[in-house]
């Protein structure tokens, strides 16, 4: 048929449906005249009239059939019907309001919480770096390196200089500067040192003048800086003519050579200012200590695995070159957009999964409710059966009506994704976002609202359908004699499964959230080494004309920290060049204990470097274990040697079974000058952040070494804004010009550095309150519905002289025996989980007893009350009425 | 379209053609008078279940290939009389000359004798 003649017919076929029911009197006129003019025939040729009718009638074929086939031809017959259906599912749902609120709220939070969750993942891992061909973009790392992505400047070199399967292998280091203005706003700046070709492996070009060039690597050359969108709008007004200017960062002057656009900010925590990387020969040696992140550009052509199995051999080539510090250490070679995944991935996905659970507990609930629903409209579909609707009607009814809940629970599902995902944003602070690559491109995935919803949909149909079909099965006269039972058992197996299934998920997620919220709680209270409280901190610097040499910083800081000490209202004040569980921490560097043979490749002792004055313990609230902390003897040099304070975890790793007291050190920060560092004392443990365990301090005195960015700590018993307002007054006496930053109190400081956890704490927190809540709904239901079948069975027991307080007993027993076993296997379940999310997050344990214990209680008494409660209104029911109501 | 094996079946595009042929033969129409026609034609061979017949001039009406219009029947009852329109007669030229010569292919078929 030509497309034209199908026009035509559509066209032709719309207008008799528009016309149907003047079509439909007219085809009657016809059918009727057709029959008689038939009889009419018969008659003539000496049949008797009836006989006449009947055969006219056999001739022209079933009657109905043609008229019914006539219709479906005049218009669109599957749309009429299918318009019926929606009209009356939509109208029976509306009669029971209470079971189509539920489930279309279930729905909605199932499918809108997954879909929040997932949207993060898809942002954060899932969707390709915003970069021309950024699948060729990769990263070079140590397999098993000290601090994720970091390695050593050397290796960096040696992997650039010596590698053929790169267009380019830039690196970058990370470090902060300050922005220091006349007006005296002065903001600490995140900086990337990178190198010139890094804009060129991400291919990305500047908005305004250009990026670095190979020459602006060297000393000297070096005084350039490219500014960040968010500085150069928030600092320069989105001035046009900032290139050329010349900026100060830490008091040194840098020419503004570009700006970059908006979208560009990479590396993940660093979106400030860029400057050129430069490496000295001693750097370009430094085979030790891990400073610079890789980003590369793959060649065209050259595979991933090629580039690995290269990587792979230089590196093997680079540790028999330098075996004292490369053997063992193996060089691994990942895409960018995964380089992210083994921090971020698994609390992602222990999101994803609560999420996901709490979805198959909305699906659980969904199929249990229409099963239940199924169960007590048994007799409406046997009926609707033995009138002669086909199975295929039956089941496109259960269709509709889930479809049509399926999509008022979208409906929600869709408001609480968006709601979700914008709580889910506003709950991570600026200090963790900025961390997490394509944090600014999160928002509702809208693929997975549709899988999310599909799911719960195809769950509600195939229970639906299932509980439909078994309408239909049993004869339809059995079904219909007076009194047959209504629930077959298969149906009851069914929902028992369900009911059980829906048990086991809630304690999973219900235990994994109570663990969340405990490791949390642990993190916060103090349980870190330190304490926070009545403690104020700013980040201090001395401008770089102040102080000519080392010498001269650790004179500044120290009168600083006696102008500190001398404001009224500071009991402590100390210097630190980290703060305590700030996610950052201080150089790792190997160290070798004096007496001690060479150790063993891969087990030289490590330790993270801090400079801290003899102040900060007291202040910081950590304790002394051992000896003593630095003090005027130190800075005298009395004895020769560096003075040093080592953790107790450091203390424990390198000396099991002596007293370090008095040991000595080569610490290469001051090893360079050939001097040895003595151990003087063990303070407490530290933990610096939440998803490492403690990590071996050694603590340097700032009355020794200089460190020119420094935190002061103080510590008093007014309010802590009152103390830093005070403090920053008195050093302002000292210098009006001197830099101050990120002014705060230590425990804002924590908080910023729990961020991540405390968002997936409070996330578990909210997935376990919802599957507690939407199992307790699903089991409520389902037990009134069960109890609601044996009512009749019920009320002959009670007719018969049962005794309620027995009745109900049978009732509850029946369903805490199947939410014991729900039960039961949540908690095995939940052990797997719970081991899980401790390798996950410091300060849980495997251990959860308590919690499992508390969750076991709250998920049974939630089951007798679901029991309970219907099981009551049954007894109380007259037994008589029950009897008569069939 | 398939082919059935008693001969009671009547096809469907086959009836179809036969409508349209009656119609240009006999011109303007009521089924009624079309239905006996065809069984007159068809000296009996052909059991016709007379309400397809309806069935065919609705799907033909759609098509375009025949027109309705009110008239009065032989014992002066309201009746629908159905013509066939130029489109109609552009295609049954093409059906039956398709169906020639499918029924030759058949014809010369059916008729090979196997080779000696």
């Amino acid at each position: 048929m030509s497309p034209w003649r199908a026009v035509v017919a559509f066209v032709s076929r719309v207008r008799d449906f528009c016309a149907r029911r003047r079509l439909a009197r007219e085809t009657e006129q016809e059918i009727e005249l057709h029959l008689d003019l038939l009889a009419a025939q018969y008659v003539r040729a000496g049949q008797p009239p009836a006989e006449a009718r009947r055969l006219a009638r056999a001739k022209f074929g079933g009657v109905v059939r043609i008229r019914e086939s006539l219709r479906d031809q005049a218009g669109f017959p599957m749309l009429e019907s299918v318009a019926r259906d929606v009209r009356y599912a939509a109208r029976g749902l509306l009669r029971n309001p209470g079971f189509s609120l539920v489930v279309v709220l279930t729905l909605g939070v199932g499918v809108g919480a997954n879909a929040a969750v997932f949207s993060f993942v898809d942002a954060v891992l899932l969707q390709p770096l915003p970069y021309p061909e950024a699948d060729r973009l990769v990263s070079v790392q140590e397999s098993d390196p000290p601090a994720p992505f970091l390695v050593t400047p050397g290796d960096y070199v040696d992997w650039k200089e010596r590698s053929d399967v790169f267009e380019t292998l830039s690196g970058y280091m990370y470090s902060v500067s300050g922005l220091t203005s006349p007006s005296g706003d002065d903001e600490l700046l995140y900086t990337v040192a990178v190198s010139s070709d890094f804009f060129r492996t991400l291919r990305v070009p500047p908005l305004l003048g250009r990026t670095f060039l190979p020459d602006e690597e060297r000393p000297g050359r070096d005084a350039v800086v490219v500014l960040g969108h968010g500085l150069w709008t928030r600092r320069f007004g989105a001035d046009l003519d900032v290139v050329g200017r010349e900026i100060a960062l830490d008091g040194r002057p840098r020419t503004v050579i570009g700006v970059m656009r908006p979208e560009f900010e990479f590396p993940p925590g660093g979106r400030d200012v860029w400057v050129p990387l430069v490496l000295t020969e001693s750097h370009r040696n430094d085979r030790r200590n891990h400073s610079v992140v890789t980003v590369g550009r793959l060649r065209p052509g050259a595979t991933l695995e090629q580039a690995r199995a290269r990587m792979a051999a230089l590196g093997a080539r680079l540790a028999e070159a330098h075996p004292r510090t490369n053997a063992g250490r193996g060089v691994e070679v990942v895409e960018l957009r995964h380089q992210q995944r083994g921090v971020t991935g698994p609390f992602l996905a222990l999101g994803q999964l609560a999420a996901a659970l709490v979805l198959l507990i909305a699906c659980a609930n969904v199929s249990n409710l229409q099963l239940g629903r199924m169960a007590s409209r048994a007799r409406e579909m046997t009926v609707r059966a033995a009138l002669g609707a086909g199975r295929w009607r039956i089941g496109r009814l259960v269709a509709v009506e889930s479809l049509l809940l399926a999509l008022a629970g979208g409906g929600v599902g869709v408001g609480v994704a968006a709601w979700g995902v914008g709580v889910l944003r506003d709950s991570i602070s600026p200090e963790m976002s900025r961390w997490i690559q394509g944090f600014r491109d999160i928002a509702v995935d809208w693929p997975i609202l549709a899988f999310s919803l599909a799911t719960a949909v195809a769950s509600g149909l195939v229970f639906g359908l299932a509980a439909a079909s078994a309408a239909w099965r049993p004869a339809v006269m059995d079904a219909l004699r007076e009194g047959a039972p209504t629930g077959t058992s298969r149906r009851a197996s069914l929902r028992r499964v369900l009911v059980g299934a829906e048990v086991a998920l809630a304690v999973v997620i219900t235990v994994s959230a109570g663990q969340a919220v405990q490791g949390f709680r642990s993190l916060h209270a103090g349980s870190r080494g330190f304490s926070a409280e009545g403690v104020g901190t700013m980040l201090i610097r001395p401008p770089d004309a102040r102080v000519e040499d080392s010498r001269g910083v650790i004179e500044f800081f120290g009168d600083v920290l006696a102008r500190a000490s001398a404001v009224p209202g500071v009991e402590s004040a100390g210097l630190v060049s980290q703060l305590p569980a700030s996610l950052r921490h201080g150089p790792t560097v190997e160290l070798r204990v004096e007496g001690r043979p060479e150790p063993a490749p891969g087990e030289t002792p490590l330790a993270d470097v801090l400079v801290a004055s003899d102040g900060y313990f007291a202040t910081a609230g950590i304790p002394l274990l051992d000896g003593r902390t630095f003090d005027a003897r130190d800075e005298a040099g009395e004895d020769g040697d560096f003075a040093v304070v080592i953790s107790e975890h450091l203390a424990r790793r390198y000396w099991p079974d002596e007293n370090p007291l008095g040991k000595r050190l080569r610490v290469p920060a001051i090893a360079a000058r050939g001097e040895w560092a003595r151990v003087v004392g063990v303070v407490g443990d530290v933990r610096q952040n939440w998803f490492e365990a403690e990590r071996p301090f050694l603590y340097l005195s700032a009355g020794e070494v200089a460190n020119r960015w420094m935190y002061l700590t103080v510590r008093g018993p007014g309010t802590v804004e009152r103390l830093l307002s005070d403090t920053a007054l008195a050093l302002e006496r000292m210098d009006p010009a001197l830099p101050i930053f990120e002014g705060k109190p230590l425990s804002a400081a924590v908080d910023a550095g729990v961020a991540g956890i405390r968002e997936v704490a409070a996330l578990m927190g909210v997935f376990g309150a919802l599957a507690l809540l939407l199992s307790a709904v699903g089991v409520y239901g389902v037990m009134a519905y069960a109890v609601g079948q044996r009512e009749r069975e019920l009320g002959i027991r009670m007719a018969l002289g049962a005794a309620p307080r027995a009745v109900i007993r049978t009732v509850v027993g029946d369903g805490l025996a199947t939410a014991a076993v729900g039960l039961f296997i949540g908690v095995l379940a939940a052990t797997v989980t719970t081991r899980l999310f401790a390798g996950l997050l410091f300060g849980t344990s495997a251990d959860s007893a308590a919690v499992t214990g508390l969750v076991s209680v709250l998920v049974f008494a939630t089951v007798l009350v679901a029991c309970w409660l219907p099981a009551r209104v049954a007894v109380r029911l007259d037994p008589v009425r029950v009897l008569r109501a069939d | 379209m398939t082919i059935g094996e008693g001969r009671t079946d009547v096809l469907q595009g086959t009836l179809d053609l036969m409508v349209l042929k009656t119609l240009d033969v006999m011109g303007p129409r009521h089924g009624y008078g079309i239905a006996r026609r065809i069984e007159q034609v068809s000296d009996e061979l052909l059991h016709l279940n007379e309400g397809t017949v309806y069935a065919s001039l609705l799907r033909l009406r759609q098509q375009g290939w025949i027109e309705a219009s009110w008239g009065r029947s032989e014992n002066n009852r309201r009746a629908r009389f159905y013509a066939i329109t130029a489109a109609g007669r552009r295609r049954l030229a093409a059906q039956a000359e398709d169906w020639e010569r499918i029924a030759g292919v058949m014809a010369r078929l059916l008729q090979l004798s196997p080779d000696p």
